[in-house]
């Protein structure tokens, strides 16, 4: 039997850490496609800095520590993934100043399980994937008495090798002729893990006694891990946060409207002078909530919820600079007295990414909407504790935040219902039936996508690549629904009338675009207009987005 | 011969009511102060898309009593507008108790718009074909609790400034296009029925699948979004299709982007 130090596993963790930096961006780059939505990367190495945040390298009883952070800390689909392996990994550790190989391997098998635990409906050819390849590997290998040098290498090499057969697995890697990034970013953490310790190895550190467990007997985990878990609980302490109204404040996420309390005008304006993101911010904490500042290189565009918009803009405009497009919109008017008067035991509370269909998806009397941007689980479950009255219903607009949100609701021992959608415009039309009169149960059968719903992206290609068969130049414009293309074409408006017109059924009459105020004024939508007569247009312009349009043709 | 008379909420098309001899009554309609009942529909229309805001009064007793006494030679049978939405009917009853006659029978069709005017329709139908003015007044709750009315507007501004919608205001957002498909109560009262995005899906949504109706009534107004084509799917449901625009009358109520449907 081989014994390694405990803090070798830190040490191995926080190498991990390193080399998943170092490749981060090119995780990122792995999933640019359908919409770049490139975030991979950067989640699972946030998940795994804030999980190892404060856990010094000469501490030996840093596991618990880890596992609190690492639950609090993941963001994303894959950095929640990951917490989960290391939760369900180092709880099935001890803290003895030495571990066994016997222990190593069945730490990873321990991860393994509570991270599939946390999916909903495992996909073949992901991140989980890679890890219980690897983990069969790692097994295989104690089993026939290897060492731990050569079970971490063989391990290593075999998330690697099915890492390559993704694209195998999962049709859309193949499509975008990508392997998958959440699996790539856990390559590297082991990577990192495995150089880490092979140097230790090297150096001798690694303790070798004869005596050996024999064969790997799985079953022993099962109640280990059962244990570990009940110790868990104990340890999620949720710190109330205080009040929701006079002070919010959560990296990730931001209020922008409750509809039972709000002030009363919803303002935007833009300045010219950037740079001066915080200054605003802070400006604006005096007069109001709901604060979005969005800079982009050459301008800021500012909204806030407030009673006093003449002196918003008095003192932005004095300490700031210049303002132009000013808009004050009166929320009394838009609010219906009557819904506040219904006695409901639920509130639906709806996470967006594009803040600018938060005005829209408000007209359907939801309760609560808030703009998040890859909040992690501990976000969420704040989030959860501020908001009072009975059961929730999420309705989250990007699937990649399922996971999180359910794991939140879990946390915080709320009852609810979190439900997904591919992104704002599918949330909305699911959303139309809904009825604030109705009760908790009822509501969930309302709210859905109706038959035959679709609803196309418009984007433009980030890069020269091959995807769903088609060869694709950097900045040309696409068409794509669920996972297919079905317009391309280097010109915007010819790429987008042949999707309408590829989409459009008989009895066709409505095409609704959601614009991206970059392309909300311009001559194309008319264009496609005059191409499209027999349509009627309704267009929105839903602020700045990480898309061209979002359409949908009924 | 029977006569059947109406009010103005029932829009026909004039074949129709010049076959079956309807009597029209005209709701009295103001801009401001001026009187405009007469005033040609499609300026009616161009006044009301400028943002004009135009009101109704009751028919007097008066009127009624003069029409009812110019047919005093036949048994009439007065359709109206639902008592849940307009004081109208009581006129015509407090006209009919004025002349002492007792083969005048009010009918409160409990709706409005096409649906009004299909239940007139009908019982002028089974007048001309030799219903007596007993089974008639027997026959008239019959129809009208078989027709089922569903309308869609544009936005709920003119029914909430006509105080015509009691419920239903939760329904509908300011923003985002939603047509709010209406119905009538059994009290004849405006209530909402469901939401929909385009009129195909209203259709489906008020048509009861694999049904086939007898008739169907439509109204649609001046600037409505109805088109030909999504009418040649209905005429697929029934035997018989009729369809009519509106008058001053109905688009004070619906505002001018609005469409009705009667089915029986």
């Amino acid at each position: 039997m081989e014994k390694i130090p405990t803090i070798l596993i830190i040490e191995m963790l926080k190498s991990g850490l390193d080399t998943l930096y170092k490749y981060k961006n090119y995780v990122n780059s792995l999933n640019v496609f359908p919409v770049p939505d490139g975030d991979t990367g950067s989640n699972m190495y946030v998940t795994l800095k804030d999980a190892l945040e404060g856990v010094g390298s000469r501490e030996n009883k840093g596991f618990k520590k880890i596992i609190n952070n690492a639950i609090y800390s993941s963001r994303g689909n894959s950095g929640t993934i990951l917490s989960m392996f290391l939760k369900g990994s180092l709880s099935s550790l001890n803290n003895d100043k030495y571990i066994s190989d016997y222990d190593f391997v069945k730490a990873f098998c321990s991860g393994c399980k509570s991270a599939r635990k946390c999916l909903d409906k495992p996909v073949d050819g992901t991140i989980i994937t890679v890890m219980e390849a690897a983990r069969e590997r790692i097994r295989q290998d104690y089993d026939r008495g290897e060492e731990l040098d050569i079970i971490l290498k063989n391990g290593l090499k075999e998330a690697q090798e099915t890492l390559k057969k993704t694209p195998d697995m999962l049709p859309i890697l193949k499509k975008a002729n990508v392997v998958d990034a959440g699996g790539q970013g856990f390559v590297y953490i082991l990577q990192g893990m495995y150089e880490r310790f092979d140097q230790v190895y090297r150096e001798g550190n690694v303790k070798k006694e004869k005596n050996s467990f024999g064969s790997f007997a799985l079953s022993g985990i099962k109640a280990n891990l059962n244990h570990t878990l009940n110790n868990l609980a104990e340890n999620i302490v949720i710190k109330n946060i205080g009040n929701i109204y006079s002070n919010f404040r959560l990296p990730n996420i931001t209020k922008i409207w409750r509809r039972d309390i709000a002030f009363k005008y919803d303002v935007e304006f833009i300045t010219n002078v950037t740079g001066k993101e915080k200054e605003i911010t802070s400006i604006l904490r005096k007069y109001g909530d709901s604060i979005i500042v969005v800079e982009t290189d050459v301008a800021t565009k500012v909204h806030v919820h407030t009673n006093e918009p003449e002196k918003v803009f008095e003192e932005i405009s004095n300490k700031i600079g210049e303002l132009r497009n000013k808009t004050v919109e009166d929320m009394d008017q838009q609010r219906n007295d009557v819904i506040t008067k219904f006695q409901k035991d639920y509130q639906i509370v709806v996470l967006i990414k594009n803040y600018g269909f938060e005005k829209i998806i408000r007209d359907f009397n939801v309760d609560n909407i808030f703009h998040v941007n890859n909040p992690s689980v501990n976000e969420i479950v704040k989030l959860i504790d501020i908001i009072d009255g009975g059961k929730i219903i999420f309705l989250v607009a990007d699937n990649n935040l399922e996971i999180v949100t359910k794991q939140a609701l879990a946390n915080a021992e709320k009852e609810g219902k979190v439900m997904s959608f591919k992104n704002e415009v599918y949330l909305l039309n699911a959303i139309i039936n809904y009825n604030p009169e109705d009760q908790y149960e009822d509501t969930l059968k309302k709210i859905h996508i109706p038959e035959n719903f679709k609803a196309v992206t418009i984007t433009e290609s980030a890069k020269d690549c091959v995807f769903d068969g088609k060869k694709l130049k950097k900045g040309e414009f696409i068409a794509v629904t669920g996972e297919n293309i079905i317009a391309s074409s280097l010109k915007l408006d010819r790429c987008i009338d042949d999707a309408i017109s590829g989409i459009k059924a008989e009895f066709s009459s409505l095409v609704t675009m959601y614009v991206d105020e970059r392309y909300a004024n311009q001559a194309i939508l008319e264009k496609i207009k005059s191409k499209q007569k027999q349509m009627e247009f309704d267009i929105y312009n839903v602020g700045k987005t990480n898309f061209i349009m979002i359409m949908s043709v009924e | 011969m029977i006569k059947v008379i109406v009010d103005d909420a029932a829009v026909f098309g004039e074949e129709l009511r010049e076959e079956y001899d309807i009597t029209v009554l005209n709701h009295p309609v103001y801009f401001g102060e001026e009187e405009v009942a007469n005033l040609d529909y499609s300026v009616f229309c161009e006044r009301m898309k400028k943002g004009e805001v135009s009101r109704t009064t009751l028919i007097s007793p008066g009127v009624f009593k003069d029409i009812y006494e110019r047919n005093r030679d036949n048994p009439i049978i007065s359709v109206h507008l639902s008592s849940g939405l307009s004081g109208t009917i009581q006129s015509a009853r407090i006209a009919a108790e004025e002349t002492g006659r007792q083969d005048i029978q009010i009918v409160d069709s409990l709706m409005t718009l096409s649906g009004e005017a299909l239940l007139a329709f009908l019982i002028a139908k089974r007048a001309k074909e030799g219903a007596s003015f007993d089974e008639l007044k027997k026959m008239a709750t019959e129809i009208r609790d078989r027709i089922k009315l569903y309308f869609t507007i544009e936005n709920l501004t003119y029914l909430e400034r006509t105080g015509r919608l009691s419920k239903g205001k939760a329904m509908m957002g300011n923003l985002f296009r939603i047509k709010p498909v209406l119905t009538l109560d059994r009290e004849g009262k405006i209530i909402p029925f469901d939401k929909a995005r385009t009129n195909v899906q209203v259709i489906n949504k008020i048509l009861d699948e694999g049904k086939r109706y007898e008739y169907i009534f439509i109204n649609r107004s001046c600037y409505s979004d109805l088109k030909d084509s999504t009418v040649t799917m209905l005429k697929e449901k029934c035997e018989h299709l009729y369809i009519a625009g509106m008058n001053n009358t109905c688009l004070t109520y619906t505002g001018p982007r609005a469409w009705t449907i009667a089915m029986y």
